[in-house]
Parts: structure tokens; C-alpha cells; sequence
């Protein structure tokens, strides 16, 4: 079975790699996308995956990718994280289905323990589908 | 409508500060209060004797056509229950503006004679937020609408009036059945008709978030709905708070999923007897796909509706070969497993249907294990047989490397000549003295067969 896999969409390519740090200890493949079209082409190839979802400026694109993710592919978690404390986008956030909401003041050190949950939750129930 | 013309009706509804609005027993508008003519924007000589309609109004369609499907009473209300539905006022969806409507059926001893209605405006979304993202709120309300159930079985029926109930009440529910089976999607429904909907609507997997993720949300001050997936798997002490915290009656409203057997799960230690019945205050049970299987093309059809989102062409359904697959077919996943075969098959369609060959392959060789009958009695292998087939195409090998000579061929078999001489004998193998066989990759004399057909 392939690796599980962490996709990440933010602007500015620090939380890739901070993952793609974390993802050697863990055994992830960590992908960094800028474009909603291939975060969705690579949460659709059927392996274990998690959207890690970074808020930027361009919140209406994000939250978009956020409920066709959850909506499309509702067997793929999403792990919305920010640094500026909004309750208003992050009760959003979980209204669109995100499985976990990591705004301030929710500490950000929470994230790779939540990615690692999600993961081997998607790994242990990869076997139970039908493949083609 | 003797009981509606025995009372004083219309003048007290015309001083009524809240919009209402009275409907016979075939759906017509009998009469509109001047709140109602503000709100709506229709004068009530427009508004008197228009059926109200089922069917949704076609873009661009005029506002009283609109008004007529929004004031289209839900199932349980043609069903003699009184029921509350949540709409998007005419033009005013996506900038905020949600209707609250309340139906109460007018009835006398035996039949529905009249339903009055009452029309509540409310700001379902808060203010601050910009237009796109109020857009793809309104995305939700339609595609967890509790109407989508009642109607369909007594069963959902059912369904559909304890979630309205228990949204109303904001009471704990527990929803139990195998995984896959809408569980989320109900609890989703629950939030959209409850009275904590205003708040946000969380949905936590047990099985997945460490304690530190899942504090802040279970015991948070939040007015919202909770939906708990796998409560079994939190940590007993946070289960001993939950349930504690589900007796004050405070935060957000509780729904908690899990699977088929919570008696088990108590049995077995995982799950607290106690905060099983603090949650079970409503219990509803969903069955496995496999026992709704009458609901495959309507489920079909929306899921297809739903993967079509996703692509840029459109599958329009299945093959009777593939239906009789789907049919077949237990769906040990339920839903999530039927979608998921459908967003498959459908990148492998080539038309505008999916065939059986577009289905995964392990489910159709389920399905052929499945209906295929009493297998047939297997060959006998004969090993004796088989290993002197084998023993015998080795000599020959070797017997050819080595261009006839048996010395040589023993070499080359890594035995004694005398025992060679014994097993070609054995099994009927001679080679005439002096003579050299031929090159390798000519045939021999005897011919031989596979393996498999040696008799």
C-alpha cells in the first residue's frame, strides 16, 4: 500500500515544510499544492489522505476547497489551520465539514498529533473498500 | 371549514404583528394578514386563491410563483402533524435572509381541512460575513433538509418527527447503526431544524483526535450542535465529564454516533453505561444499505447527482448489468461504500452510463462468488503421477544437453549413472545405444504432455 498522504494548500510554503519534516519520522507523503484543481486530483487517487488547509488572504477560495472537499470526497479529512483568531471563519469552517479547526486560540502545536489521528484512521480502513 | 367560519378568525389575524397566511385543504391561499402582504412584497387580491406548489420555481420565475413553493407544507404536515421548515426568503438566501415557517394543520375529527401558517424572518447567518462565503452557506441548508425524509416510508417518517423533535428540544440523541449508514448526515439534519442552529455545527471523531483536541470542543460554551463519532473510543475520564456535563444541560446539543452494538461496547468496558443513557435520551437506529435496498435508485441517483459536481461531464446512470450488481451487491459499506463505487466507476466510464465493467473489480467477483451455485467437484490430483511426468521431462532435459550420453546426462542430474539407467527404465525411457540425440530445440520422439493433463 502507498504511503498516506498529507496534502497541504497555503500561500506561503511554511507549513509544507514544517510537515514534510514531521513526515519523515512518520512515514507520509507530504504534497504541497497551490491550485484547488490538484488538491483535488491527488485526494482523489483513493489512498489515505488528509487536506491540511492554511488561511490566507484568499479566504473565499479556501473555504470553497473546503466544502467541495468535504462534500466530493467526504472520506478525506480536512485540518483547517490559521493564525489570526476569527470564531466567525472558524465556526464556518466547521459548518463546512472540516474535521478539525486549528484557529487561535487552539494551540497550532496540536496539528501533527491531529494529522497522525486522521492518518491512521484513513490507513486502517483503507483494506475495507472496494479497489479497482 | 365550519370551524373556521364559526370564529372570529380573520379579525384577530389582521391585528397579528406576525405574517400569516391560511391555507385550504387542496393548498389554496384562503387569506393573508397585511404583516404577510409587507413581508412578502404580494398584495393579498394576488395572493388569495394561488396553489401552493411542490415543485421548485424555474429561474426568473415571477415572486408569487416563488411564494408558492415556499409555502408548500412538509410531509408530516399533510400528515396531520404540525411541523416548522427553514427557506431562504424570496431573493434574500444568499445575503442572509432565512424564513422561518410554522405549519399548524386545521383539522376536524376525520381530515385535514385547513393549515394556518406562520412566517418568522430571522438573520440565519451572521452579518460579518462576505457574500461568497454566505453563498456557500446556503449550499447547506438544501442538502440537509429533513423534508428529504418524511414522505419517503412510515419508517423515515418516523425518523424525520424524533429529529425534529429532538432538534426542538435540544435534547441528547444517540444514533446507532453499522458505519457508513448516515449517521453524520442525520445528525446534520437534526442541527439544520434544531434550535441550536444558529450556533456552528461540530463534528468530532473519537477515533482520531487526541484528548487535548477534542476538551475544548466537548465542554465548550457554544450554542451549536456537537456530533460525536465513536464516543467509545474518548477516554473514560472524559466520558465521566461528558456525562456530567450532559446532565447540567449546557454548551452545545449532543448527537452521538456509534455503531451497531452499544451494549456490547458497554459489556466489553469501552463505552460508559452511565454516559450511554445520558445519550440515548432519543435513540434512533439506521439500517444497513443491504436491508434498503427499494432506496438504491433514488440513492443512486443522488450520489451520481453528487459525483457529476465533480467532473465536467455527466453520468446519467447505470446499466441493467450494472444494476443488477448494485443490486447484488451487500454494500458491507452502505452509503459511504456506494459512493465511493460510484465515484470510481464513474472516471472509468467512457459514456454517459456506467456499465459493469466500470464497477470495481472485487465487486463483481463478490457479487459472482455470491450468486454463483454449488461449486463444481474439484479434479483428483494424482501427485504420483505428476512427479513421474516431472521426473521423466528432467531426463529427457538433461538427456538432450547432453546430446544422448546417460553418463553425461547423470552429471547433469547430479546422480549416479547406474540410477538413471534404473528410472529411465522405470518409466519407459530408452534411447538406443550410440545414438546422440538431437540438438536442443528438437523434438523428441514421445510427445509429452502438461503436466496437468498427464494421465
Amino acid at each position: 500500500m502507498r504511503q498516506p498522504l498529507v496534502v497541504v494548500y497555503e500561500a506561503d510554503g511554511l507549513l509544507g515544510l514544517f510537515l514534510r519534516r514531521l513526515s519523515k519520522g512518520h512515514g507520509w507523503t507530504v504534497r504541497e499544492v497551490r491550485r484547488p484543481s490538484t488538491c483535488l486530483r491527488l485526494l482523489r487517487q483513493g489512498r489515505p489522505g488528509v487536506l491540511v488547509l492554511k488561511l490566507s488572504k484568499d479566504v473565499a477560495t479556501e473555504m470553497e476547497l473546503l466544502e467541495r472537499v468535504s462534500w466530493l470526497l467526504p472520506e478525506a479529512a480536512t485540518i483547517v489551520v490559521g493564525e489570526v483568531e476569527d470564531p466567525t471563519l472558524a465556526a464556518l469552517a466547521w459548518d463546512l465539514g472540516a474535521a478539525y479547526v486549528l484557529l487561535p486560540p487552539a494551540p497550532r502545536e496540536l496539528l501533527p498529533e491531529v494529522v497522525a489521528g486522521f492518518l491512521a484512521r484513513e490507513t486502517s480502513h483503507a483494506g475495507a473498500a472496494p479497489t479497482g | 371549514m365550519a370551524d373556521l367560519q364559526g370564529f372570529r378568525w380573520q379579525a384577530y389575524f389582521q391585528r397579528a404583528e406576525e405574517a400569516l397566511f391560511l391555507l385550504d385543504r387542496r393548498g389554496r391561499i384562503l387569506f393573508v394578514n397585511p404583516t404577510w402582504e409587507t413581508l412578502t412584497g404580494v398584495p393579498a387580491w394576488q395572493a388569495r386563491g394561488l396553489l401552493v406548489q411542490r415543485k421548485k420555481a424555474t429561474p426568473g420565475a415571477d415572486r408569487t410563483q416563488v411564494l408558492a413553493h415556499l409555502l408548500y407544507p412538509p410531509a408530516e404536515v399533510r400528515k396531520g402533524q404540525a411541523g416548522r421548515v427553514r427557506r431562504p426568503a424570496p431573493g434574500g438566501g444568499a445575503a442572509g435572509r432565512w424564513w422561518d415557517i410554522e405549519f399548524s394543520p386545521l383539522a376536524d375529527d376525520h381530515h385535514l381541512t385547513g393549515v394556518l401558517g406562520r412566517i418568522r424572518p430571522v438573520a440565519a447567518v451572521p452579518a460579518s460575513l462576505p457574500e461568497p462565503l454566505l453563498r456557500l452557506r446556503q449550499r447547506l441548508v438544501h442538502r440537509f433538509a429533513i423534508e428529504e425524509l418524511a414522505g419517503r416510508s412510515p419508517f423515515w417518517s418516523r425518523v424525520a418527527h424524533q429529529v425534529r423533535l429532538a432538534g426542538r428540544a435540544g435534547i441528547p440523541v444517540l444514533l446507532v447503526g453499522e458505519p457508513g449508514t448516515g449517521k453524520h448526515w442525520l445528525a446534520r439534519a437534526l442541527h439544520a431544524v434544531g434550535e441550536r442552529r444558529e450556533g456552528p455545527f461540530y463534528a468530532l471523531d473519537c477515533r482520531c483526535l487526541p484528548p487535548q483536541a477534542l476538551t475544548p470542543i466537548l465542554f465548550s460554551n457554544s450554542r451549536g450542535t456537537l456530533y460525536l463519532r465513536d464516543p467509545a473510543r474518548l477516554p473514560r475520564d472524559l466520558q465521566a465529564r461528558l456525562c456530567e456535563r450532559l446532565g447540567a444541560d449546557e454548551g452545545p446539543q449532543v448527537v452521538a454516533g456509534c455503531g451497531s452494538d452499544p451494549a456490547g461496547e458497554i459489556q466489553s468496558g469501552r463505552l460508559l453505561e452511565e454516559l450511554y443513557h445520558a445519550l440515548a435520551v432519543v435513540t434512533i437506529s439506521l439500517p444497513p444499505l443491504r436491508e434498503r435496498t427499494d432506496e438504491l435508485p433514488r440513492l443512486v441517483e443522488q450520489f451520481l447527482e453528487r459525483t457529476n459536481e465533480d467532473g465536467d461531464r455527466r453520468i446519467l446512470g447505470l446499466t441493467p448489468e450494472a444494476w443488477e450488481v448494485v443490486r447484488a451487491y451487500r454494500w458491507p459499506g452502505n452509503l459511504t461504500e456506494l459512493l465511493a463505487v460510484l465515484r470510481e466507476a464513474r472516471l472509468r466510464a467512457r459514456g454517459d452510463h456506467i456499465g459493469f465493467s466500470d464497477l470495481p473489480a472485487p465487486l463483481r467477483l463478490a457479487v459472482r462468488l455470491a450468486q454463483t451455485g454449488e461449486a463444481p467437484p474439484e479434479r483428483p490430483l494424482n501427485l504420483d503421477r505428476i512427479l513421474q511426468e516431472a521426473e521423466r521431462r528432467l531426463i529427457l532435459l538433461a538427456l538432450r544437453r547432453a546430446r544422448g550420453n546417460r553418463s553425461r546426462a547423470a552429471e547433469i542430474l547430479g546422480i549416479w549413472r547406474p540410477r538413471l539407467l534404473r528410472r529411465m527404465e522405470a518409466l519407459g525411457l530408452t534411447v538406443p545405444s550410440g545414438k546422440r540425440l538431437a540438438a536442443p530445440g528438437l523434438e523428441l520422439s514421445e510427445e509429452t504432455p502438461p503436466l496437468d493433463q498427464a494421465e
